[in-house]
């Protein structure tokens, strides 16, 4: 600490190139935006009516739950997915790193490319829906793309490439003698990972899955490749994007966006609220 | 001799067991981490593999403990082969070099542990850990978390863990290695009262020579995968069997030559570099002819000052002298170009550059082999 | 050897009681660990077989497609051809837009980096109040939604006429790189060893001068990952990109974007293989990462 200095007055010049340019172009962006959703495009004055409008057309509010039931289930699998693999390999395996590098390998593609890859794979004359029907398992091909099913898979797949990443390196954060601690102690392997490692690990997953559960609500170019962004996949942002750029209607653009905003805090607290109830805390060996 | 004959005075007495490793081979790859290591651990014993790091000691105790599989080799308990057993079925108390305690679980939790894992019904749990809180003198902290505890008292809840579901086999792995000097003492104490309490079978894996010798009932000294010496703490102390052992365990000075002659019981022994010529007690195992190392430690050497005393003596002068409290290091450079370490008690009388005679003694001096 | 005593033999000698099951039953291991671990197992290898066969498979389908002649119906196409994506590159005028993009993003990360350098330094050496919250101010822009911000903006932008203009872009791309050179200079700036500027400042240097020969070379390695880093990150940005782009000031990826969200009279190989033009930057990247580490290693000697 003693190396920090206590500022002047002149020192505080300093920090104005880079504030201003944040207070012009973030800072009143989001005053004017929240404010401007208590207004309408054309008339003076405040009012509720865009959120009035929200909440009583079904056009509207039913992205809250198109949103949800497109990303809430996807989320879970992703962590399970992602946990298995990770969870499996986090010892030093041969070919490990492979695994983790493939599993990975989606979020440096990036979403438009793992949407027309996913477009590519399991379109009715995709490899997917062909190797089934020549096995014989099927007789029809599955509609997997421009629909619910499309938007849903290529979440997965980027979602589980993301808690992957994350997962990775806190797997190793668990000092492996713990388990063994256990297991001379008589523990089997699942009573090792339900006592041992699972409490210790279980808030950082938790967190990783909240980042990517909050990230997930903001879909937007996968719903509109892959997915049927008309109805089956109308995602908060799909909406805003209509509104501002078919309607020109920003304030209406703006509500959605806000809602979409709390739509994520509440979605955190309850993740958070979860977490909150085990064990928080470091899980190295040594004060 | 036997162990047994130890725990007349003690009140609690747990069943033990003996462990035979036979052949034991570890490789990674193509390093070899423990050659063809063969130990038996009688019941009761507290045995120290004692060697400097990499020297395959944790590696042993590894695949004792389960997380390793020899590479070929046996491992049994009491005769029945543990190889393939799995780790959480052989009945080990293990106490981690970091201890491991789990971060999450208080100290009674974590104590209690593996009596959960036993199924032991509750009042029975209740009355063991409370034993085990005591019989490590913990009283009072049952209800603390890991990280509110000292790293002495850390230390003793791993240990508590470890000896609560009364296992086979205790094995310790460098236990001591992150306590301070003063708590390292106090420890080591308490372990050897512990050990004459239980009696379990305890294996002790340390690179600490000192720790090795007052804990042990024995002293297995171990360098790069071989072991090189099995023995009490006395005979490894007194009779070191090569150079490997001897300098490990603090013997400072090596000659190394040939013994020439043998008169009156005593062999004459003449250096390879400088043809020093110095007599030595005549031992069992060499004989005229032998290449052999001669040794003697720092606090067996005598600076004298009698001039009658002529033979075996070599002088020269003090070049470095350090004043460790109750006693002085001293390096003597000789006039063959050696140099011995000395170490002599009191305060130190003598001044650098001093010219200074050097005693060795027939009988202090050991004849031990380079391999 | 020494003989070995029973334990009940002891126990007569000594005439004390004897805790403890001496007739221990001998190991054995579970059967049914045995068998959920080998259940386990399998169905680990399955699951990580199943989804890395997803994952490969359609990264090849999609490069097959878009590098395929003619693909329909066989598991195969049926030759290969780079005609696709040379002609998707001309009719988008992927080459446009990819100098576009460079220069859009090259500028903004050099403005980035030159408005936020003093703020990193003042953050890193001086202690004020609110510092905390200011640098949690700064992390503010990427933890929450950027559709939160960007809509208004956009707005703004468009009443105001900046909009689908290049300095517009430019402006834009600011909010992604203040607060991302702020977040990561600032671990860089607070391990720099600050003695060696009071050494300077004691030799007579005046504040500028301590700064330029001080300062700015010790950060020079870590400003110019830091830069790559930036750079990276406003070439994604994507959100407020399309809302304030115009026909022919938009970023790539925004660019592909639209066309795929345009278009279903495209054949797939043509979408597909303009969908892949966005491997390039990916690959522009890596080697220009690989290209500055080993520069910077060359010029520090080792």
């Amino acid at each position: 600490m003693n190396q920090e200095v206590f500022a002047k007055k002149r020192d505080y010049l300093l920090l104005l190139p880079s504030l201003i340019p944040l207070l012009l172009l973030f800072v009143y962006p989001l005053l004017k935006g929240f404010v401007m959703t208590f207004q309408q495009p054309e008339t003076a004055g405040l009012t509720l009516a865009n959120y009035v409008e929200f909440f009583t057309n079904s056009n509207y509010y039913d992205t809250i739950w198109r949103t949800l039931y497109l990303v809430v289930p996807a989320s879970i699998i992703e962590l399970f997915i992602a946990f298995g693999i990770t969870y499996f390999i986090r010892e030093k395996m041969r070919g490990g790193g492979i695994i983790a590098g493939l599993t990975i390998f989606p979020l440096t593609l990036g979403s438009i490319i793992v949407d027309m890859a996913v477009i590519a794979f399991f379109k009715p004359t995709g490899w997917f829906n062909t190797t089934l029907i020549n096995m014989g398992l099927i007789d029809e091909p599955f509609t997997l793309v421009y629909n619910y099913a499309g938007a849903f898979i290529a979440l997965v797949i980027l979602g589980t490439a993301f808690i992957a990443s994350n997962l990775v390196g806190m797997m190793g954060t668990i000092d492996p003698n713990l388990e063994r601690a256990a297991r001379t102690l008589g523990a089997s392997r699942w009573v090792t990972f339900k006592r041992v490692f699972w409490p210790l690990i279980r808030s950082n997953v938790l967190t990783v899955f909240a980042l990517n559960l909050i990230m997930q609500i903001g879909v937007y170019s996968t719903a509109v490749i892959v997915g049927n962004p008309a109805s089956e996949t109308r995602t908060f942002v799909v909406v805003a994007f209509e509104e501002a750029m078919r309607n020109f209607n920003y304030n209406m653009a703006n509500t959605v966006a806000i809602v979409m905003g709390i739509t994520q805090l509440l979605v955190l607290s309850i993740v958070f609220a979860i977490r909150k109830r085990g064990y928080i805390g470091s899980a190295s060996t040594f004060k | 001799m036997s162990q047994a004959v130890k725990k007349k005075n003690s009140t609690t007495i747990l069943d033990s067991t003996r462990v035979e490793i036979r052949n034991l081979t570890k490789q990674f790859g193509s390093t070899t981490a423990v050659h063809n290591a063969s130990l038996d651990i009688e019941n009761g014993e507290f045995m120290t593999l004692l060697g400097p790091s990499g020297c395959g000691k944790t590696t042993i105790l590894s695949m004792i403990l389960g997380t390793l599989q020899p590479t070929s080799g046996e491992i049994t308990f009491n005769g029945q082969p543990i190889n393939k057993i799995d780790m959480s079925r052989r009945d080990i108390g293990m106490v981690f070099q970091n201890y491991a305690l789990f971060p999450h679980m208080t100290v009674a939790q974590n104590i209690a542990f593996g009596l959960d894992m036993r199924k032991v019904s509750k009042s029975e749990k209740k009355k063991r850990v409370e034993e085990a809180i005591e019989m490590v003198q913990l009283n009072d902290l049952g209800n603390r978390f890991i990280k509110d505890l000292s790293g002495g008292q850390q230390q003793r809840v791993a240990l508590a863990r470890a000896i609560v579901i009364r296992p086979r086999v205790l094995l310790l792995d460098e236990p001591l290695s992150n306590l301070d000097a003063k708590l390292r003492k106090e420890m080591r104490t308490q372990l050897k009262k512990l050990h004459d309490e239980l009696g379990i079978t305890t294996i002790y894996v340390t690179h600490d020579q000192e720790e090795a010798l007052s804990l042990s009932t024995k002293v297995t000294v171990m360098s790069n995968g071989i072991i090189q010496q099995i023995g009490t703490p006395k005979e490894i102390f007194g009779k070191p069997k090569n150079y490997f052992v001897a300098n490990f365990i603090g013997y400072g000075n090596f000659l190394r030559g040939k013994l020439i002659d043998e008169q009156d019981g005593q062999f004459i022994f003449e250096a390879d570099k400088d043809s020093v010529r110095l007599v030595v007690n005549h031992d069992k195992q060499h004989q005229v002819g032998d290449e052999v190392i001669l040794t003697i430690k720092p606090e067996m050497l005598e600076i004298i000052t009698d001039p009658k005393i002529g033979m075996n003596t070599l002088s020269g002068k003090i070049t470095v002298s350090d004043y460790i409290g109750s006693a002085t290091g001293y390096e003597v450079e000789t006039k063959e170009g050696r140099t011995f370490k000395v170490n002599v008690l009191g305060l130190n009388p003598y001044a650098m550059g001093e010219e200074v005679r050097l005693y060795l003694d027939p009988a202090k001096l050991l004849i031990i082999d380079e391999e | 050897m020494k003989a070995e005593k029973s334990f009940p033999e002891l126990e007569k000698e000594d005439g004390q009681t004897v805790q403890g099951n001496i007739n221990r039953k001998p190991l054995r291991n579970s059967r049914k660990g045995l068998f959920l671990q080998k259940g386990y197992k399998t169905s680990s290898w399955a699951l990580i077989l199943l989804f890395l066969t997803i994952v490969l498979g359609m990264t090849i389908a999609v490069v097959l497609s878009a590098f395929g002649e003619e693909w329909y119906g066989t598991f195969l196409p049926q030759g290969y051809t780079i005609e696709w994506f040379i002609k998707a590159w001309q009719a988008y005028e992927v080459g446009e837009y990819f100098k576009i993009t460079m220069g859009i993003v090259l500028t903004a990360t050099v403005i980035s980096l030159v408005l936020s350098i003093p703020t990193v330094y003042i953050l890193a050496r001086r202690d004020f109040p609110f510092k905390q919250a200011l640098i949690s101010f700064f992390q503010l822009p990427f933890t929450l939604p950027d559709l939160l911000y960007a809509i208004p903006v956009a707005s703004i932008f468009y009443s105001i006429g900046l909009a689908e203009t290049i300095p517009g872009l430019i402006i834009v791309n600011l909010i992604v790189g203040i607060p991302f050179s702020v977040f990561i200079l600032l671990p860089y700036m607070e391990s720099l060893d600050p003695r060696l500027e009071y050494a300077a400042t004691s030799l007579g240097a005046t504040k500028f001068k301590l700064f330029q020969r001080i300062v700015l070379p010790q950060v020079v390695p870590g400003i110019t990952a830091s830069a790559i880093n930036i750079f990276i990150r406003m070439f994604n940005t994507f959100t407020i990109i399309l809302l304030i782009s115009g026909p022919k000031t938009q970023t790539l990826n925004v660019m592909v974007f639209s066309v795929l969200q345009g278009s279903g009279s495209q054949p797939p190989a043509m979408l597909n293989s303009l969908a892949l033009t966005l491997m390039i930057p990916l690959l522009f990247f890596s080697f220009l990462s690989l290209w500055v580490s080993s520069f910077t290693q060359r010029r520090l000697g080792k």
